[in-house]
């Protein structure tokens, strides 16, 4: 089988953020297949593929193009040498019609002035030929979102893609154009053209894939035809076995119900639910951590709790008083503490010094404050039994933060949020690119907080973090809640099929989704 | 209320349209006639200036230096014909050529430089209105106005076969040159925005940059056209308020009309034919609150009348502002509403099998 793609020894380094997104990536995709790629977010999967796009140099590394060397500096080499490549957020522009769209950039013109007949014709003959009907009048903003992707996978083909890659392409599809989307794929590979096939996904992969390459923090751990390897298989790969770090704890006493969410239903992009029918408790005293490949309405759910995201249907409620539409602040008075995701953007101010991130969530209290007036001394004392408490090294009262260390600033956070027993805790991906000791220290101090009496929602994409630290266990898949278990009876078998949407009872993943 | 709004939203606006066009017409004929002949003289400078605007402003960049831009062509325009006994026509091709040049530095200092959009632009017009009397002072030794015989004015123009039909005559033909320039640039500027290759790249480039960049578009080129093109438009408005008028250049004389010209260009939604008639009805307020300071007897503040087109298109922004709102909280009604009775449905299903 002659190859399409060889991509040979690619290593990605970023230095702003430390992270090694490619090391030594060995990718080989045969002429006519589709190849899926898929992983975590941030195994590095996005990265290999703006790599191969020209969007992003790699350190080292060759890229083949049917076996011929080639160098791709910018996109515009990329589709030259026949590379075509369909976003995940679309590039369309709403106001153009199909046909516009489309031809942005290649308009058949006479003198400057475009005939919109013929380019309206070249469209349709487009279309027609490749069996994927639309309109070419119609305006981008009145149409389908799945409408909209096939008008990007025309606009690679007209510039005559042979190689295709598609980045999360069914994120924001619902089930019906989800399936016409793998018949479209089908169609295109049948026509010789190649696909390479970004996702999370692992019953896409085998829906619709002949190979899948699997990738794990930036290394592709290996290709396999899609028919030898289970989705259980696949799971395994992409999470991977790593050291199970143990954190001490005992059993755990849960108490009275702090939160609890009901029927939650809240949107994603695309006007496609992202949190369908989602239920939960926790209660005083437990960790309930929450697994699930990313993208699964993890993201949404947290943050439709948390107050940064609207509810659409469903209730949720902290200690017994209505939340679900709540402001922030509301929340965070009633008992809730945020551990958010990302530190650097959301976490904390990174422009500012330690004594107003760590005053910024009670700094209109007393004694942080007097009839509107800052307390600086208040404050400082306060950063400083921070400093004490939660052992941030090299950290000073007064002074910039930006120079911290990843895992001293998860300190100062934790610090700022844990600090007075909060009732309710969601701690979103707490120990993301820390240092081991780092992780120890977050880890220890979650578990202290629980035996305090605090109700903790853990979110990791680590399935060993969720497994060390959590009493139950939740997963969620495609926006639902696919199971509940008990840390005792959980093990990485049963959450993989989970997560993958599959169902214990049967051992094969359910296929009806709506 | 949202729901009635959205539903009808094409046929308000066609409602809108067509009592515009009848009010219009009313005005046009039922107005005195000096009343008319002022507004379209006065709305020359918006139609251009808005034209300027929306260019910019298609291609993704706010141009808040229209103002400077247009005193730069009122100036150079008088400059040009000073004591040299040009044609005043060279004085409106030497103003579109100094604005567009104005026009090509503030794309460079903007793009390539990457200095502040605003701060770049509040730097120019401060910096045209003092060179502009500097100038005037070193080079003319004129103090606050610049006025000479050799300067001379732009002649009017009777058009043919309009000029000889009654009522349309005295309307509509008698202009100087850049009255017509601006009616002509309208369709000039439509079909460059709506026909051509450029113009579709200067929308691609205004709406989603990272589209036009995705399909190889190269957008600062893109935009350095337009806001050079964009420059030109203002400087042949600045040449209108000096040569135009009253064969003069004063000191500051764009009295802020560069900006009214941006507040035109948002009104109209930055289409052309729009800007055209928003411009007239600025005209035609001014020239309202003009007339009405020669009429003894009457004491509605001059001011008052001029802030009416002002006041509309706040209400108008405030009303589009809403509107997108509204759209907003009906797609999340829906939503709800519809995954809300599929969840119900499935729970139901459930509850069934069990």
């Amino acid at each position: 089988m002659p190859k399409a793609v060889e991509m040979r020894h690619i290593r990605k380094f970023f230095p702003s953020s430390g992270v090694l997104a490619c090391d030594d990536v060995n990718l080989s995709v045969e002429k006519g297949e589709i190849h899926a790629i898929v992983g975590e977010n941030g195994a590095g999967k996005t990265t290999l593929m703006s790599i191969l796009y020209g969007l992003v140099q790699p350190d080292e590394g060759q890229i083949l193009i049917d076996e011929k060397p080639v160098r791709i500096s910018h996109p515009n080499e990329a589709i030259h040498s026949g590379i075509g490549m369909v976003h995940q957020h679309f590039k369309l522009v709403p106001s153009f019609t199909i046909a516009e769209n489309i031809m942005l950039g290649i308009e058949p013109n006479k003198a400057g002035f475009i005939n919109s007949t013929t380019e309206a014709e070249t469209v349709r003959k487009l279309a027609d030929s490749f069996g994927l009907p639309i309109n070419p009048n119609a305006r981008i903003a009145d149409i389908s979102v799945g409408m909209q992707q096939r008008v990007e996978i025309l606009k690679t083909l007209q510039r005559n893609a042979q190689i295709l890659i598609l980045d999360e392409p069914t994120a924001v599809l619902t089930p019906q154009e989800v399936h016409e989307l793998y018949n479209v794929i089908r169609k295109l590979a049948q026509g010789g053209r190649t696909i390479l096939l970004i996702t999370h996904k692992l019953l896409e992969v085998k829906d619709v894939a002949d190979r899948v390459s699997v990738m794990r923090r930036g290394r592709l751990i290996g290709t396999h035809n899609v028919a030898d390897v289970s989705i259980r298989d696949m799971a395994n790969m992409m999470v991977g076995r790593e050291v199970i770090l143990q954190v001490e704890k005992k059993p755990a006493q849960p108490g009275d119900i702090v939160l609890k969410a009901e029927n939650l239903l809240v949107a994603g992009s695309g006007g496609v639910p992202a949190v369908f029918g989602a239920t939960l408790e926790v209660r005083a005293g437990e960790i309930v951590g929450i697994a699930g490949v990313s993208g699964n309405g993890q993201t949404e759910f947290i943050e439709a709790i948390a107050g940064m995201r609207p509810v659409e249907g469903g209730n949720i409620s902290l200690l017994g008083t209505d939340i679900t539409h709540r402001k922030v602040r509301d929340r965070r008075n009633t008992g809730m503490a945020h551990i958010p995701e990302d530190r650097m953007t959301m976490g904390l101010n990174l422009l500012t010094n330690l004594d107003e991130n760590v005053a910024v969530t009670r700094y209109q209290e007393e004694p942080y404050s007097k009839a509107g007036f800052l307390q600086f001394s208040a404050i400082r004392s306060f950063a400083q039994k921070i400093i004490k408490d939660y052992q941030v090294k090299s950290a000073r009262v007064g002074e910039e933060i930006k120079t911290l260390s990843g895992g001293n600033l998860q300190k100062v956070v934790l610090g700022r949020e844990l600090d007075g027993n909060p009732k309710f805790i969601i701690a979103n991906q707490p120990t993301r690119g820390l240092d081991v000791g780092s992780i120890e220290f977050v880890h220890k101090t979650l578990v202290e907080a629980r035996d305090k009496g605090s109700a903790i929602l853990l979110v990791s994409v680590e399935l060993d973090e969720i497994l060390s630290l959590s009493d139950r266990i939740i997963v969620m898949f495609d926006g639902r809640i696919m199971g509940v278990l008990d840390i005792k009876d959980a093990n990485e078998q049963d959450i993989g099929i989970l997560m993958a949407g599959g169902s214990l009872e049967k051992d094969h993943p359910a296929q009806e989704k709506a | 209320m949202i729901d009635f709004l959205t539903n009808n939203a094409r046929k308000i606006r066609l409602t809108l349209i067509i009592a515009g066009i009848l009010i219009g017409l009313l005005l046009f004929i039922g107005l005195p006639v000096i009343l008319v002949q002022s507004s379209i003289r006065l709305a020359t400078p918006y139609i251009l200036g808005a034209l300027a605007a929306m260019v910019a402003s298609r291609a993704g960049v706010l141009n808040l230096a229209i103002d400077g831009k247009m005193l730069l062509g009122a100036f150079i325009a008088v400059v040009v014909l000073y004591k040299t006994g040009y044609n005043p026509i060279v004085g409106v091709v030497a103003a579109s050529i100094s604005g567009g040049m104005l026009g090509l530095v503030f794309a460079v200092l903007y793009l390539r430089i990457k200095i502040n959009l605003i701060i770049l632009a509040i730097a120019l017009n401060l910096f045209v209105a003092n060179a502009t009397v500097f100038f005037m002072r070193v080079s003319f030794g004129a103090f606050g106005t610049l006025a000479d015989p050799s300067i001379s004015g732009l002649p009017t123009i009777q058009l043919p076969i309009i000029s000889s039909i009654p009522i349309l005559n005295e309307r509509l033909s008698g202009y100087n040159i850049v009255v017509y320039i601006g009616w002509v640039m309208i369709a000039v500027v439509w079909l460059i925005l709506f026909r051509t290759r450029f113009g579709r790249h200067i929308r691609a480039v205004g709406e989603n940059r990272e589209a036009a960049e995705s399909v190889g578009i190269n957008v600062t080129l893109v935009q350095v056209f337009a806001l050079t093109l964009s420059g030109a438009l203002a400087g042949i408005a600045g040449s209108f308020l000096s040569i135009g008028v009253l064969s003069q250049f004063v000191e500051n004389m764009t009295a802020g009309r560069g900006w009214t010209a941006i507040t035109v260009s948002l009104f109209a939604f930055q289409q052309p034919i729009a800007a055209f008639f928003t411009s007239l009805f600025f005209g035609l307020s001014e020239a309202i609150s003009l007339y009405l300071q020669g009429q003894p007897g009457i004491n509605i503040p001059p001011d008052l009348l001029l802030a009416a087109p002002q006041v509309a298109a706040l209400i108008a922004l405030v009303l589009v502002a809403v509107r997108i709102r509204a759209a907003e909280l009906l797609k999340r009604r829906n939503f709800a509403t519809h995954f809300g009775q599929e969840l119900a449905n499935l729970k139901r299903a459930v509850l069934e099998r069990n």
